[in-house]
């Protein structure tokens, strides 16, 4: 008995001891390449940093907000991108022209935009000329809401000011210049449209510069509205910008960081396997091959599932920013869409960079030597992204920010006097930082014809 | 002990010296003269209307002769120039010190805009001015200070043998009165600051105008 009992002693010792040594040899330290690894590194990572719900994202995101305050000393302005109320104004508005597009009315068409100015307002310049089915996917409304309405690059909101008025959101027709308006009652959207309200009067400020409306002032010089700066001492920008390949040391890939970059657009990162050659590093797994050369470029590339998906234009555009966040080294704000392409099934959205809230024109050449259109290219298929392009470098100030002193009315007159276009008319004028060889500064630019022209401040 | 003083003294020299540099070195009066010279207007029947009150335009012959004009009706046009941005009254108040001007001209027209008030001598003493040639674009911005009180604003367009002047007076009121105003506002009435300030339309016009315009093929 006594025996019998000893050996169920060391029996259940010997087990304790094996269960132990099990535990050890698998989980002794987490962050070791154990069996659990990707498991719990996974859980850990969801625990730790929670993501939250995807924020819907707009294509009508404009590139300039401006304020329309008709007061003697500014009659507009503009909330700046780097203005930390940017992103609140914005969300607000994007609701507002929602609610307002769903459960508002039709108020009519006029021919011009002088009834705009009879109150304060947002106006939004979109950053690309978006037809009507395009507004009608992003704001998830029917097309014929729209009516007769071409496209759209000029958009706004007209607060209510008593709460017997309507919150009026419009859409100016880039090919008419006609002025479509809609409507809701105000209590629908008291709070929202109270913020915009408070919002709008606080840009009286001087820290807000005046800006020169071409629509506000009929200037047919200009097609649609152009916001341009009035000189003052209140705009503040980096005239040189400096740009740095990433990853790249003396003409050698830096792996260790490469690696840690790349993982982020893997489902499982210790999966992969590493190809690396004098030119370009691939990684790969069976899902998704990601290629960074040493002229720094970037692609993403998945294998397209047999699933068929079709997605919207809006919904595919949401994959596409859903799928940046996976690209640590962009920002919100280095970016901005500027265009995008129906490729039969194939949707491509093509974006700039900016900084500082200001586009940033790419060498023309650079882009076409890597057969690129735009310096970040996104192609969603079958819902989703297949390739995800992009010209990769890091932006830096060169100087502090000092202040703007250009006159806009100098650098058109020589513009227009130099190539003779007196009759004709601009597509666009603003202020961005281009690119030439490996310099990047301030300067005026212009679009006409079709084509982009940068005159030196 | 010498030294000392030499050395105070030489900086007080040179002090007194830097601040009648920085008292009589301001080009006022030579830059009033540029203005009136270019647009051939003379001061002292200027300062005359001003001082009675007889705002208005006013045509500047070949000769220098300055005449009360009314044939152009519309108080923003010039005829060779256009404000988008002016002012929509000959007498103004208003509560701003910096107002800004946007319009457009033909090429190679001369804009000017010079703020002044007479003196009790009688004299033109002007407080600010700028003088634009208009380019190619035809595009036109400038902006100008005015004092708090009383301000007599003329401006002036010049092309060819064409001369045109509009004299405007413009009262600027202290900030603190349309606090004080604002305020008061508030006590009796429902407070209202989202109307634009120059506006010549009664607030909530625009809304009523949208309510009552014809709704077009769309709703039909």
């Amino acid at each position: 008995m006594k025996k019998s009992l000893t050996k169920s002693f060391i029996l259940v010792l010997l087990i304790v001891a094996s269960i132990y040594q099990i535990i050890t040899l698998w989980f002794d330290d987490v962050s070791d390449r154990n069996f659990f690894y990707s498991f719990l590194d996974r859980v850990n990572e969801i625990i730790s940093e929670p993501k939250g719900e995807f924020d819907k994202e707009y294509m009508t995101s404009p590139r300039m907000l401006g304020v329309f305050i008709g007061i003697s000393d500014k009659d507009f302005t503009i909330i700046e991108k780097k203005n930390i109320d940017y992103d609140k104004i914005l969300g607000e508005s994007m609701t507002v022209f929602n609610k307002v597009l769903s459960n508002g009315q039709f108020e009519g068409v006029y021919d011009d935009a002088s009834a705009l100015w009879q109150s304060r307002g947002l106006i939004f310049s979109l950053s690309l000329i978006m037809s009507k089915e395009a507004l009608a996917s992003d704001f998830n409304v029917n097309v014929s809401t729209f009516g007769e309405l071409s496209s759209v690059q000029t958009m706004g909101i007209i607060p209510a000011k008593e709460k017997a008025d309507k919150i009026k959101v419009y859409f100016i027709d880039e090919q008419t210049n006609q002025v479509y308006i809609y409507g809701l009652d105000e209590k629908e959207l008291k709070e929202r449209n109270n913020n915009i309200n408070s919002y709008i009067n606080t840009t009286e400020s001087k820290t807000y510069p005046p800006y020169y409306s071409s629509l506000k002032n009929v200037d047919e010089l200009f097609k649609g509205n152009i916001l341009l700066p009035l000189p003052t001492s209140n705009i503040r920008y980096n005239n040189k910008i400096k740009l740095t390949t990433p990853f790249v040391i003396n003409e050698n890939f830096g792996t260790e960081d490469l690696e840690i970059f790349v993982n982020g657009f893997f489902d499982n990162p210790n999966v992969k396997w590493t190809i690396q050659n004098s030119s370009d590093m691939k990684y790969g797994d069976d899902h998704a091959l990601v290629k960074y050369n040493n002229k720094a470029i970037f692609e993403y590339s998945s294998i397209i599932s047999n699933n068929k998906v079709s997605l919207g234009l809006s919904e595919a555009f949401n994959v596409a920013e859903e799928f940046i966040v996976k690209d640590v080294l962009l920002v919100k704000g280095d970016y901005q869409l500027s265009s995008y392409e129906k490729q039969g099934e194939k949707t491509i959205f093509y974006y700039e960079y900016e900084f500082d809230g200001l586009p940033l024109l790419m060498d023309k050449q650079l882009l076409v030597s890597n057969n690129m259109k735009y310096p970040i290219e996104i192609t969603i298929e079958s819902g989703k992204v297949v390739k995800y392009k992009r010209l990769l470098f890091y932006m830096n100030g060169v100087d502090r920010e000092e202040a703007f002193s250009s006159e806009f009315v100098e650098a058109l007159n020589s513009f227009v006097d130099k190539n003779d276009i007196r009759k004709e008319q601009l597509d666009d004028m603003y202020l961005g930082y281009v690119m030439n060889d490996n310099n990047v500064k301030l300067m005026w630019i212009i679009k006409y014809n079709g084509k982009v022209y940068s005159l030196e401040l | 002990m010498y030294l000392k003083k030499t050395v105070f003294l030489v900086t007080l020299i040179l002090m007194a010296l830097c601040f009648s540099l920085s008292a009589y070195a301001t080009p006022d009066d030579e830059s009033k003269d540029t203005f009136f010279d270019t647009f051939q207007i003379n001061q002292k029947e200027l300062a005359e209307r001003a001082t009675k009150g007889s705002l208005g335009l006013y045509s500047v012959s070949k000769e220098g002769v300055n005449k009360r004009t009314d044939d152009i009706e519309d108080i923003n046009n010039y005829k060779v120039f256009n404000l988008s941005k002016g002012y929509g009254k000959l007498s103004v108040i208003t509560f701003s010190n910096t107002k800004i001007l946007s319009g457009k001209g033909e090429e190679q027209t001369t804009v000017g805009i010079n703020v002044f008030n007479v003196s009790k001598m009688g004299d033109i003493v002007s407080t600010d001015q700028s003088i634009q040639r208009i380019g190619a674009s035809g595009v036109y911005n400038s902006s100008i200070k005015l004092d708090t009180g009383d301000n007599s604003v003329v401006i002036a367009v010049k092309k060819d043998n064409l001369t045109l002047y509009r004299l405007f007076k413009v009262n600027v009121k202290e900030e603190k009165t349309r606090d004080y105003l604002e305020n008061l506002q508030i006590n009796l009435i429902q407070p209202d600051k989202s109307a634009p300030a120059e506006s010549n339309t009664t607030q909530g016009s625009f809304i009523k105008q949208v309510m009552g315009s014809t709704v077009d093929s769309l709703t039909k």
